[in-house]
Formats: structure tokens, sequence, C-alpha cells
């Protein structure tokens, strides 16, 4: 061996390893697995001068064997991931040890190291040592991966709303704050989408159908989980993508759109106008409409802060509140966030009296016209009124809708199945029959089936 | 078919292991432009004393293409790696060698000349 820095010593720590696999072989083994003590170690051939074999010999881990032997790490990363004492031993002609030293691992002279890129290629057989270790180890190092580029959002009670500590409420967490992420990611992810790709698939259908075979594939994993204030590890599936996705133009959209809608939406300050000129040129209005306004609902939520940080051991940050006029420009007028809230109400009949043959509209009584959005209820007793008994487990909510043409929407929400009727004037009566009449019909169908 | 050193391979059970009837081109990395006799010898030649019991010592490694062998390369330790400058490439068929795939990669061949073969005069040779 060289002559290099190191303790030498006389007795082989490891004699009576035995030899398992080689790894690289050419003409004679130049990579070989021993084990010793349930251990693994390398014996990596790095020399032959003089006579003599030499030989550097370290111990690794069954995780690193794992990522050498599937082309996820090279063999110089292996031996510098050793961080313990390597040994370097000289063997004769007769395969006698007649030298032996030992030294850290960073203490390793370049002559005995492979190059940058130093991959192994190996090829194993069923149930073969390798094939059951990369069985072992490729789930841990898939979510080790995700994990490795995932950002964190943290969703906690507001200080002096701690009525629970720092837990949240499960149904307001999944039925209000999580989907309104999700939903601006797709609608970002969409928009995204069509911006990017409109121009190469101009048939709108297909266009349509190809962003949602591909938004399968785009959606987060989670990928940590703590629970308390409520924090999540989401990533972008950046390593079954590679393979699902054949189109390279799409596959490098579908690698990227998760860390942009991060930057363009989370992280992004849009009072910087910048910033703000930057996401006006990326999407239009009715775009901006789509994405913003849910992430913008939880940023106004006085009842929690809506944290975000780059990775596990980065600190926390509050996502930026846009101010109001910076949301003024950002969003159209008439979609302008606001936070619904559910409020008890009760249908009432108004007689009036209007100019004969005029039609009457919501706008002719300023109806609703203080509200674009409400709720109620539609209750077991709204049913009976109609002389229909359906079985309720609880009340169905109603919500109602002002639309831009003036005309109603009122849609209901029965065993997850949305119904909804439209009304042109004020009078709710038939149009909350018509929607009893259309759930009762519907309960009578499930049944039957 | 007689091999090259055939009286010592014939004395180790199954050795070499079946021909690979196909003709294949394959690769060899060597210290030498154009290759020589020193790149071609068998380690159980060059260390009977280790090896000399080992069928596949008698053999030659070689790969099926040319990316795997410089794979291999990439793999060696940087003193061992200074010193290869070239890789040979050699169309093998029945009338040179015995060959068959070997080792755990799918891409190493180990060729067993056949007697009298002028093995250096089949390989062409070009830089790394």
């Amino acid at each position: 061996m060289e002559n290099i820095k190191a303790f030498y010593i006389d007795k082989f720590p490891l004699e009576g390893a035995v030899k398992m696999e080689d790894l690289i072989f050419y003409d004679f083994p130049l990579l070989s697995r021993y084990t010793f003590q349930d251990k693994n170690y390398l014996y990596y051939h790095v020399d032959d001068e003089n006579n003599l074999d030499t030989y550097l010999i370290f111990e690794i881990s069954e995780y690193n064997l794992f990522k050498l032997v599937s082309g996820l790490i090279s063999l110089r990363e292996a031996i510098f991931d050793v961080d313990d004492f390597v040994f370097i031993i000289d063997k004769n002609q007769k395969g006698d040890i007649i030298k032996i030293a030992y030294l850290h691992s960073t203490r390793i002279i370049d002559d005995y190291l492979p190059e940058e890129d130093s991959i192994i290629e190996i090829s194993y057989a069923k149930n073969s040592f390798f094939d059951k270790l990369i069985k072992k180890y490729e789930i841990d190092y898939y979510t080790e991966r995700l994990r490795e580029k995932a950002f964190y959002l943290k969703i906690e009670p507001e200080q002096a709303n701690k009525k629970y500590g720092d837990t949240l409420g499960l149904e307001e967490m999944v039925k209000d704050i999580l989907p309104k992420i999700t939903d601006s990611y797709k609608k970002y992810s969409q928009s995204d989408f069509e911006n990017n790709f409109k121009k190469v698939i101009t048939n709108e259908k297909k266009l349509n159908s190809t962003f949602n075979k591909v938004y399968e594939l785009i959606d987060y994993r989670i990928v940590d989980l703590k629970y308390g204030s409520f924090e999540i590890g989401i990533a972008s599936d950046t390593i079954m993508n590679a393979t699902k996705i054949e189109t390279k133009a799409i596959k490098d959209w579908a690698n990227s759109v998760g860390n942009n809608f991060k930057t363009d939406v989370l992280e992004v300050d849009l009072n910087d106008p910048v910033e703000f000129n930057r996401i006006s040129t990326k999407f239009n209005e009715d775009q901006r409409a789509k994405i913003y306004n849910p992430i913008i609902n939880l940023i106004n939520n006085k009842n929690i802060n809506f944290l975000i940080k780059n990775e596990k051991t980065a600190r926390y940050k509050r996502v930026v509140k846009p101010k109001q006029e910076t949301i003024n420009k950002l969003l159209p007028e008439h979609k302008i966030a606001i936070e619904t809230k559910v409020k008890e109400l009760d249908l009432v009949q108004f007689t009036g009296v209007i100019e004969k043959g005029k039609k009457i509209s919501s706008n002719n009584y300023g109806l609703f016209n203080s509200l674009s959005e409400a709720h109620q209820l539609l209750t077991k007793e709204t049913f009976k009124k109609y002389n229909i008994d359906i079985p309720l487990k609880q009340d169905i909510p109603l919500t109602i809708l002002k639309k831009n043409t003036g005309n109603i929407e009122i849609s209901a929400n029965y065993s997850n199945e949305i119904f909804t009727v439209s009304l042109d004037n004020a009078n709710f009566d038939p149009a909350i029959e018509k929607l009893a009449n259309r759930i009762y019909e519907y309960y009578l169908n499930i049944k039957t089936n | 078919m007689i091999l090259e050193n055939h009286e010592e391979i014939s004395k180790l059970p199954n050795c070499p292991l079946i021909n690979d009837e196909k003709t294949i081109t394959l690769f060899r990395f060597c210290e030498n432009n154009p290759i020589s006799v020193t790149d071609i010898i068998p380690f159980a030649i060059s260390k009977p004393e280790m090896f000399a019991q080992e069928c596949l010592a008698w053999g030659l490694s070689l790969f099926n293409t040319r990316e795997a062998t410089v794979k291999i390369i990439k793999g060696l330790p940087t003193k061992k790696r200074k010193r290869i400058i070239a890789i040979g490439q050699i169309e093998v068929d029945n009338s040179i060698a015995v060959k068959h795939q070997s080792c755990d990669n799918i891409n190493h061949y180990t060729l067993y000349p056949l007697k009298n073969v002028n093995l250096i005069s089949k390989f062409t040779t070009q830089d790394l």
C-alpha cells in the first residue's frame, strides 16, 4: 500500500469474515461483500503494486448497500458515507494479510477512491440477498426522497382562540381548511397546464382529459404529519412521475408544478409590485380568482394561523396576507373572496304590489342584494310540509347563491350528491318543494337498488 | 475446440461453462493502445497461487457494450484508473474463443481464447 498516515495494527479485526458476493468483477473480484458478526463489509481492490494486493475495507449499512446496488448512490458516496474507521490491508501472493492499517474514512487518499459517478451495475436473481434487500428498502427510500423535497404547512389556532390548546377541530380541517388548499392547487395546476399546453394540444376536450390524467400523478403526497396543531409535509412525486409520464414536456411540467404552486401561491408576497406583475402576467383574471380565492379565505380566517416552511428543519413563517388594495387589483371585483358563514335563516314570503304585467325578479325587491351566498337548512319538517316522509340523520344544508344573471340557485348536498334548482324570481316555496322531491326520488332509488 | 491453457482448465470442474454460440461484439479496457499481450494475461497465470483454482480467472473479462465497460472503469480506484488509456473491441465467434455471460452483471462475459489464436490481432483499439 501507499505510505499513508494511519494506525498500523498486527491483528486483523475482521478475521473470519465470510465472502458473500462480488459486486464488481473484472478478471478477478474488484469489489465484494463480506459479512462479519451480522454486519456487511465491502472489500475494494485498490492497488496491485509490488506483487501485493491492497484492499480498502469498510462497513456498509444495509440501507446504503440497498442504495448502492440500486444505483441510487455511487461507490464513492458509499465510501464517504462511512463516517468511521476503515481498514486498508495488503495481501501477498498467497492471500495472506501482511499489513493492516486503519484510518478515518475522511483520510482515504484519492488514489484509492473511485470516480464521482461510479455507479454499480448488478443483476441479481429472484430471492437472492440483493433482491430481498431492495424489496425491504425501496418503499422507505421512496418516502425518504419525497420527504427531502417536501415543504411543510402548519395550521394552528389563533392565540386568542386556543380554547382547546393547540388542537383543531377535525371537521373544520377536513371540510373547510384542507379543501381550500387542494382546490387552489388543482385550479393552479389546471390553469398553468392550459397556459403551457393549449397551443400544443389544441382540442379542448383532449387538453382537459390529458390534464385529468396527469393530475392524478401530480397530486401532493403526504410524507409527514404532526397532530395537535396541524402540521403536514407534502411533496410532489417526481419519482413515480419519472416512469409514468412519457411526454418530456409534460413530465418536466409535472415535476415542477408542485414547487411552482408553493412559490406562486403560498410563498409569494403579492404586495411586492414585481411579484404582483409576474402573477398577473402568468394568470388571467378568471384563473387568479380560482387559484387565490381559497387561499385568501384561509389567510383571512381569524380563527387560525396559516404558516409555511421550506423544509423540516426550517422555521415556519406566515403565509403573506395581501393588502385589500392588492386583492382588489388581483381579483375581478365580483369575485373578491367573501368568507361565508352558516347563518340560521327562515324562509319568508312577501306580498307586494307591482305594476301589472311587470316580471318579478329578485332585483326588483333588492332581495339577496346584500348577500352573494347564504346558507340554511332543509329539515325533516320541511319535507313533511310537502308530504314527504324521508329518514334524515341530520338536516341538509342548503346553499343559496345569487348568480350574476339575477337568477337564484339553491343547492343541497344529500348523501354526497349535489341537487340544484334555479329560480328567476323570489318565490322560494316551489323551488324548495322541487328540490325536496328530487332528493326523495334519489332516496327511493338508492333504497330500491 | 482446444482452449489456450487447456491442460489446467480441464482439471477444473464445469470449466468453462457452456459456450454462447452467437457471434458477439465485446469490449475490454486496456493499458496500451494498441492492446498488447500484457492486457490479456489471465489472473490464473499472473497470480497462480491465488487464482489457479478459479475457473473464471483462466478467462478474460469483457463487456457487451462500450458503456458497460466505461462504467466499470469509473468504479476503479484512481490509481488503477489512470493506467487505463483505451478500450479494445473484438468480434467473437466460435473460431476464436469460448465465451459465456458470467458474474452478477448481465453485460459481463468471460472469454477463453482457443489455442493458437492470435487474440491481439482480432482487437481494434480506441483511445478512451
